[in-house]
């Protein structure tokens, strides 16, 4: 699922000139409502094969909608019932009717807009007004997709993209991740614990450590009863230092689970500050029986 | 400005000179895939450029124990500053043709190395159509590196060097060029994001909730209700102040769900909380709720 084709992405160039709707499976993307709470996710979910053409389904605006991109590079969907197809996006048109729910006739307001928004500030967005329905504005970015929308006094901004296996952030984010590299592992098996401390909000985050200890690690069972603790076989100088977390700072822990008996396990990683309820991760996976 | 490298890369297409993306905060997670010494990891970051003879350098720390190693691109080769020697030393030419050979000094125990290949690699992060695949000529016994992988826009991919214990391997894992990040086949993993560290009082909070399982194997998950996830604030005494799911009625209906993909919630918040340091807790509302991301933030006074 997560193959990452960067072949096929520098095929672009030289396929559309511009994709301001990438179509294909897996792609998400993910907004944050203004003006209302009304969340918006939008999803290729699927792929398919109709009347000689791929139609790549997309969830996320009520119905699920089969999308396709013609020779012609217009985005058009399937109408089932009438066997037919209607355009949503004719990226060659200055104004043109569109089936996009709630839109009526969009209008290229430009080709070549400013958008600022969570994910930065870029000249080049494809900037569309629409007349005859709730549907206002949306601007859309090469390469990226849908990144604005304003429809009846809701604005939607692209907060987060998946596209193509690659995943777009916003500007600015906080965050303390725990990644692990399987759900179910095999008796006996490693397991790689991967730590993230993200900070790309522009604000320092200052923290103390009373020792050269980051971070520390440990696994529950179902139980409740530690079975493992990182930092318990391992020495620590005891020096008070302070470090400002900016951009992303990694640690990668590999964990023997050759003692684990088969069952369910809870996994739990805190930066090793003294307050270590404030930066923490908790996940669980589980320790297969041997086959 | 983050959104660049990537238009570059989507729109551009693979470049030789894109083989080794030099920006500052890029980044690069790596761990050992074969080999004796278990499944030691490295990290590689680029700092800030520093200007030495009128020339621009990035600093890769973490890279083959030189901290930091001042790269930077000449034409479609890459090369690195002695600042013992005060000069530059050759490292790669990816304008090099095929087999045709380059000095490389970037190792001790390296002379010179050949594109010995550009062909559809499998990585741990994924398959590519054009991987340059450099190959080395040692000049010591057990010691040296004997062939290192780039993927055009991503970087160093996989590395293999000489020990007196046999060859070791790395493969990259995780990497972040510019605003986006490209992750290795199988992640498991549960986080909530936060858009900022400091707000003033009464400012709108946006949080978001991952959940990712692109392992090979579903995640079985089971809801005692409609409620998909929960977020909490507590403040510095540790008293609940907030809970998104207060005053919301969710259907009692067990959900069993078999998870692969990734999911996300996003949550806008507004709230009057006094001024102080406070904790957002994202869970995930299944039954025993052992998904849980912790997040400090502050409240600073309005303006």
């Amino acid at each position: 699922m997560n193959r990452l084709l960067l072949s096929a992405l520098s095929l672009l160039s030289s396929a559309a000139a511009q994709d301001y709707f990438p179509l294909q499976v897996g792609n998400q993307w993910v907004y944050r409502a203004t003006g209302a709470e009304r969340r918006l996710t939008l999803e290729i979910t699927g792929a398919t094969e109709m009347a000689g053409h791929t139609y790549f389904r997309l969830t996320g605006l009520g119905a699920a909608y089969w999308l396709r991109l013609t020779e012609a590079g217009t985005l058009v969907a399937l109408d089932e019932a009438q066997q037919s197809e209607r355009v949503w996006y004719n990226f060659a048109a200055a104004s043109y009717d569109t089936a996009i729910p709630s839109a009526g006739r969009a209008t290229v307001i430009s080709r070549a807009a400013a958008f600022e928004g969570p994910l930065g500030r870029l000249n080049n967005a494809l900037e569309l007004g629409y007349s005859g329905g709730s549907l206002v504005k949306e601007q859309l970015l090469p390469y990226i997709g849908l990144a604005y929308r304003e429809e009846a006094g809701v604005r939607h901004e692209l907060v987060y993209a998946r596209v193509r296996g690659v995943n777009v952030f916003s500007s600015g984010e906080l965050s303390f991740r725990l990644s692990l590299d399987q759900t179910v592992y095999a008796a006996g098996a490693r397991l790689t614990a991967h730590l993230t401390f993200v900070n790309t909000t522009g604000q320092p985050v200052r923290l103390t450590f009373p020792s050269t200890q980051r971070y520390d690690l440990s696994i529950r069972d179902s139980g409740g009863n530690s079975v493992y603790h990182w930092s318990a076989d391992k020495l620590f100088a005891q020096v008070v230092e302070t470090v400002d977390f900016r951009g992303e700072t990694h640690w990668v822990v590999d964990v023997p689970l050759e003692r684990l008996r088969p069952g369910a396990y809870v996994i739990e990683t805190w930066v090793a500050v003294p307050e270590n309820t404030r930066w923490r991760a908790l996940s669980r996976f589980q320790v297969a029986a041997a086959p | 400005m983050h959104l660049r490298p990537l238009l570059f890369l989507l729109a551009a297409g693979c470049r030789a000179q894109d083989a080794l993306p030099l920006q500052t905060g890029n980044q690069w997670v790596y761990q050992q895939t074969s080999g004796l010494g278990g499944r030691e990891a490295w990290i590689v970051t680029v700092g800030s450029p520093q200007s030495i003879g009128g020339r621009e350098y990035f600093p890769l720390s973490g890279y083959l124990g030189r901290d930091p190693l001042l790269v930077r691109r000449a034409g479609t080769a890459v090369v690195f500053y002695d600042e013992t020697e005060r000069r530059e030393r050759p490292w790669a030419d990816f304008g090099a043709a095929p087999n045709e050979r380059f000095p490389s000094e970037i190792d001790s125990c390296n002379s010179s190395a050949v594109i010995s290949a550009r062909e559809p690699v499998k990585l741990a992060i994924g398959e590519f159509t054009e991987a340059p695949v450099l190959t080395y000529r040692t000049t010591c016994a057990d010691a040296g590196i004997l062939e290192e992988v780039f993927v055009p826009g991503v970087g160093l991919a996989k590395r293999t060097y000489s020990t007196i214990a046999g060859p070791r391997t790395f493969e990259l894992i995780y990497a972040r060029i510019g605003g986006f990040s490209v992750y290795s086949q199988g992640e498991h993993a549960f986080h909530l994001t936060l858009d900022g560290y400091t707000y003033r009082r009464g400012a709108a909070i946006t949080a978001r909730i991952t959940l990712r399982n692109t392992t090979a194997q579903p995640l079985e998950l089971v809801f005692p209700s409609g409620q998909d996830f929960d977020i909490v604030i507590r403040n510095e005494a540790g008293q609940q102040v907030w809970r998104w799911s207060d005053g919301r009625a969710f259907t009692l209906a067990i959900r069993t769900v078999s998870f692969t993909g990734e999911r996300h919630w996003v949550e806008g918040i507004r709230l009057d909380l006094p001024p102080g340091n406070y904790t957002a807790v994202g869970s995930l509302a299944i039954q025993d709720r052992k998904y849980e991301s912790t997040l400090a933030f502050r409240i600073e006074p309005a303006q």
